[in-house]
């Protein structure tokens, strides 16, 4: 099971345990497990995963792993890196010394929650939900707007209960940007917004590779 | 309490997000994907989260579906 495409470097050799092992082919290195069968489909794998990520990251820059990818040999992961060592390298080399913020916004509470009984009401409902995206979208700009000076890149992530952004901010300006929303949130009576991270790169490395 | 500390004090939160990032981000290679992500549903997930110890919580009965190259 891969774990995470990291640079070559001489520190790496402290991360190898006897469970973890790392294909070092001079430019690029994969963290990689041997298993002989595929992850438990538990929290328990999920998050034991995560884990040694965070190990790692706290050592190198990576390009995270999909959770659950496997390859069948070494000699599979030797091909995979040497077909993509360009894409490779020129994305870690924009998520280096950077972390994810993930911010969860307040879903907004404009109208009703339910469709009406009657088809009288339908206008009303309909334009009660336009009002709700508009709100919901002011935030967002506002957001996106706070944090222009920070944050390199931005994604939209499927919503928890309002929506969730996320973005991408170099290490040495994280406190900046945690603190902007936390005056942000106190200007505007914000308390339902929430912020996790630092975290890996997990949404920007995210392309997928036939 | 400081704001800091307030909006950041969310610890189920960030294990939904951590967990959402670690099936759904990431790179994705060639090879045996032993779990597809499509059809994850984070308010189920957060739900199950806080619901249930999180060793106790099947992934796979969160909605994702096997795959096998």
């Amino acid at each position: 099971m891969l774990y995470a495409i990291v640079p070559s470097s001489a520190g790496l050799s402290a991360l190898r345990t006897e469970e973890l092992h790392v294909h070092d082919d001079g430019e690029l290195a994969v963290f990689f497990e041997h298993r002989a069968g595929p992850p438990a489909r538990t929290m328990k794998e999920v998050l034991s995963f995560g884990r040694t990520l965070q190990q790692i990251w706290a050592r190198t820059s990576l390009l995270p792993i999909q959770f659950g990818t496997e390859l069948d040999d070494e000699d599979e992961l030797a091909g995979l890196l040497s077909e993509h060592r360009h894409e490779w390298l020129s994305r870690l080399g924009r998520v280096c010394e950077r972390s994810e913020l993930i911010v969860h916004l307040p879903k907004a509470t404009v109208g009703p929650e339910h469709p009406p009984a009657s088809a009288d009401s339908g206008r009303d409902y309909l334009t009660a939900i336009a009002e709700r995206v508009r709100t919901e979208d002011r935030l967002v700009d506002e957001l996106r707007e706070l944090l222009a000076p920070f944050a390199e890149d931005e994604r939209a992530l499927p919503a928890v209960e309002g929506p969730r952004r996320t973005f991408l901010v170099p290490d040495r300006h994280v406190e900046a940007a945690r603190a902007a929303i936390a005056g942000w949130v106190d200007r505007a009576g914000l308390d339902e917004v929430r912020v996790t991270g630092p975290w890996p790169p997990f949404s920007f490395c995210g392309e997928v590779v036939p | 309490m400081t704001d800091l500390e307030r909006i950041s004090g969310g610890d189920d939160i960030a294990l939904v997000d951590l967990v959402d990032r670690l099936i759904g981000g990431g790179v994705v290679v060639g090879g045996d994907i032993v779990l597809s992500l499509a059809g994850v549903d984070l308010v189920y997930l957060g739900l199950r989260l806080v619901l249930a110890p999180a060793h106790e919580v099947d992934v796979a009965a969160l909605g994702n579906s096997v795959s096998r190259r």
